[in-house]
């Protein structure tokens, strides 16, 4: 078995991305579409960090390190949406959200 | 002196205004007054100009613009405008009197005034102008008072009917006129007639066309053959009207227009053979027609068509002097005739029919001998003007060896005394009709002609008075002149005084009468009347069959047929383009244009309203979309 070359982590970046983006478009449940996102989130660290350690200096890490901490905040507040959600509707449908219809 | 050429113009105009706008306010004696003494001045202003001209000889001019070398707009006063001027204002006075009488029971008294004092306004900027373009605006406007006269009595559908008829096929011509008027501006680039008429020597085509295009103007105006259907049924307009504008005045200004452009038919051979063709036909068609009518100011009517005939041959075979004089007398008697008329059709409660009348003659001897008077110098008889006017237009054929004019001339002569007999001897002469006597004593008689006078009638008049001096003065005038007028050419006139208008052209320089010529004519006429004598006379062979109320129109009553020929040719077709743009260009077409477009936003709309349907993933998916198609783009193509 060949060791992990930088494609090999690339294309796994990209399948998670994928992945994520997928999920995102077809699951009906907040909760699930939030840890999708934070799913294509976690690629980009993937790929930040396969840079970096390519190239052999920091910065790759550095901005990974950026991204998780705006994934918390979004997440919180996306979290915070989700449970008022919940609360008005009592199910959570990503659906039935349809006020600015029309 | 040159100023008192625009104050002739400008004072009906003025006049018109005033009596216009007072027409309700002011009394019927106020606005006669007014009125006649507007037109009356303009006659004395012109008879001052007269004066002046025959002691100097020289035309009077009075420039009015001086636009540059673009327009140059002014008015003249030489031997050939007075002489229309004289009639245009005399006559036009005098009728201007008749109508103080004729129209005075009539509410909107004050508006005819006005109408005709603008009338008189347009016919003098016709013929003092000293431009085509001054022409052009008389012309336009004469056709304007035409209308507003004719359909002067607008509760009658079948006035306003005529008059837009009139209105119509003068505008026809006057396309035509407008079309030779540019295409000579164009050529020659100026209106003046001096400058044209010089011009015009050297290019023998294009006074062809030119020609050709103005004559289509002057054949509209003057109801000559085959624009004639209009003069007929300009009947319906008051007497005075039809006396003033439509025998006088107004139709001859396409006489007047061929006289003053003489020099540009001169040099068109051909120009001046279609102007005395179209005159003979007329001649010819207007007598044989007015023998069917029934109506007596039809009659009249086509006489003016046929008499306006003769003007035309005269001119087109360049006896444009013998064409003027028969216009002068013309006027005179035609206008006797017509003022007359009205004179019979007020004792007749306003029925024109002529079946329904006769035996006039014991019952109005005034009326009887002033008709007579016209009749006789109608058709020509020694020494009654028309005798001398109308051979005069004959030997100029003769003499210019227009065989086939002169015979057609000829024919029409006789034609003529056949239908002034038959109308004079219908109207004045035998027995009364029997059956429904309308006629109204002259004096205030029994309650029984009371009981019969009182019917419909055209004008609102009451008809237990005897006929007003205002009616009889201008009728006597008029009669008068017409005996008078033609012994003109035993001094020599109008030949010397219209010979400077007429510089280059080569007259014949005959004696008043030509013998032979006179005595053709003579016979001719005597022998037209004879016959219609033993037809229509008092014991006439068909006098009872012609006074059948219930005949079925024939060839002549029915004019053969030209009415319907332009209903077929012209109305039906206009009627049914505009059918199609009404009801399917507009409603279907356009409206269907419009109406699509909108449906068509709607639908786009309907559409694009499917895409915000809050329906969140969909948003999402569309955010990815976007974003992949330009990742592809910036990947692949940059």
């Amino acid at each position: 078995m060949p060791s992990a070359t930088l494609n090999m982590y690339v294309a796994l970046a990209t399948v998670l991305f994928a992945l994520g983006g997928i999920g995102v478009l077809v699951r009906r449940s907040p909760l699930a579409i939030l840890m999708c996102v934070e799913l294509m989130l976690n690629a980009a660290n993937l790929l930040f960090v396969s840079f970096a350690r390519l190239h052999g200096n920091m910065e790759g890490h550095i901005m990974a390190f950026l991204v998780i901490t705006v994934a918390a905040a979004e997440v919180a507040i996306g979290l915070a949406i989700v449970v008022l959600l919940f609360r008005k509707k009592d199910h959570a449908d990503v659906d039935d959200i349809s006020e600015l219809k029309n | 002196m040159g100023a008192l050429l625009p104050a002739i113009i400008l004072v009906p105009l003025l006049s018109a205004a005033v009596v216009g706008y007072f027409r309700n306010t002011w009394s019927k004696t106020t606005i006669s007054w007014v009125a006649c003494s507007s037109v009356f001045a303009s006659f004395a202003m012109v008879l001052v100009l007269l004066v002046q001209y025959l002691g100097s000889h020289e035309p009077i001019h009075a420039p009015l613009t001086s636009w540059g070398s673009m327009l140059q707009l002014g008015l003249v006063a030489d031997s050939l405008s007075l002489w229309w001027m004289v009639v245009v204002t005399g006559c036009g006075f005098l009728i201007h009197v008749y109508s103080t009488g004729y129209m005075h029971d009539d509410p909107s008294f004050g508006r005819f005034m006005a109408k005709l004092n603008f009338f008189i306004f347009a016919m003098s900027l016709l013929v003092l102008a000293d431009n085509f373009a001054g022409l052009l605006m008389g012309w336009a406007n004469v056709g304007l008072a035409s209308y507003m006269l004719i359909g002067f009595y607008i509760q009658k559908p079948s006035a306003s009917n005529a008059a837009i008829k009139a209105f119509v096929m003068n505008i026809l011509g006057e396309a035509g006129m407008i079309a030779g008027i540019a295409f000579m501006y164009y050529t020659f680039r100026t209106f003046k007639f001096d400058e044209v008429f010089e011009m015009a020597a050297k290019a023998p085509t294009v006074a062809t066309t030119v020609c050709l295009l103005i004559l289509v103007g002057a054949i509209a105006k003057s109801a000559q053959f085959p624009l004639h259907t209009w003069l007929p049924y300009a009947m319906e307009g008051p007497t005075p009207v039809s006396a003033l504008i439509h025998a006088a005045t107004m139709v001859t200004a396409g006489v007047y227009v061929v006289s003053r452009a003489w020099p540009l038919f001169s040099v068109s051979p051909d120009a001046s053979m279609v102007v005395a063709w179209v005159g003979a036909i007329g001649a010819l068609f207007g007598a044989v027609v007015a023998a069917g009518q029934n109506d007596i100011k039809r009659v009249l009517a086509f006489s003016t068509m046929s008499q306006i005939g003769y003007m035309f041959l005269g001119n087109g075979v360049g006896a444009y002097v013998a064409a003027d004089f028969h216009f002068f007398t013309h006027a005179f008697f035609k206008a006797a005739l017509f003022l007359c008329a009205g004179i019979v059709v007020h004792h007749y409660a306003g029925d024109q029919d002529i079946r329904k009348m006769g035996g006039l003659a014991r019952k109005d001897k005034f009326a009887t001998w002033t008709f007579g008077i016209g009749t006789l110098a109608l058709i020509g008889i020694f020494p009654f003007a028309g005798f001398f006017s109308k051979d005069e237009i004959l030997a100029a054929a003769l003499h210019g060896h227009h065989y086939a004019l002169f015979t057609v001339g000829v024919i029409a002569a006789l034609m003529t005394a056949f239908y002034n007999v038959r109308l004079f001897s219908l109207v004045f002469l035998g027995q009364p009709y029997e059956e429904e006597a309308k006629v109204a004593p002259k004096r205030n008689a029994s309650s029984k002609a009371h009981a019969h006078a009182h019917g419909h009638d055209a004008h609102g008049h009451d008809h237990h008075h005897e006929t007003p001096a205002a009616m009889k003065w201008p009728v006597a005038i008029l009669a008068g002149l017409s005996v008078v007028a033609g012994l003109l050419a035993f001094v020599g006139q109008p030949l010397h005084f219209l010979e400077p208008v007429f510089e280059g052209l080569e007259m014949h320089h005959g004696g008043p009468i030509d013998y032979p010529v006179a005595g053709i004519a003579t016979a001719v006429a005597l022998i037209g009347g004879g016959v219609s004598w033993y037809l229509y006379g008092p014991k006439g062979v068909l006098r009872q069959s012609e006074r059948n109320l219930n005949a079925k129109p024939g060839p002549l009553l029915r004019m053969f047929y030209f009415d319907d020929l332009y209903e077929y040719i012209v109305i039906v077709p206009v009627k049914a383009l505009a059918d199609f743009a009404a009801n399917i260009g507009d409603a279907k077409i356009i409206d269907g244009l419009i109406n699509g477009l909108g449906s068509v936003a709607a639908g786009v709309g309907g559409m694009l309203r499917g895409l915000q349907d809050g329906y969140i993933r969909r948003y999402a998916l569309t955010v990815f979309t976007g974003v992949t198609l330009m990742l592809l783009y910036f990947i692949f193509y940059v």
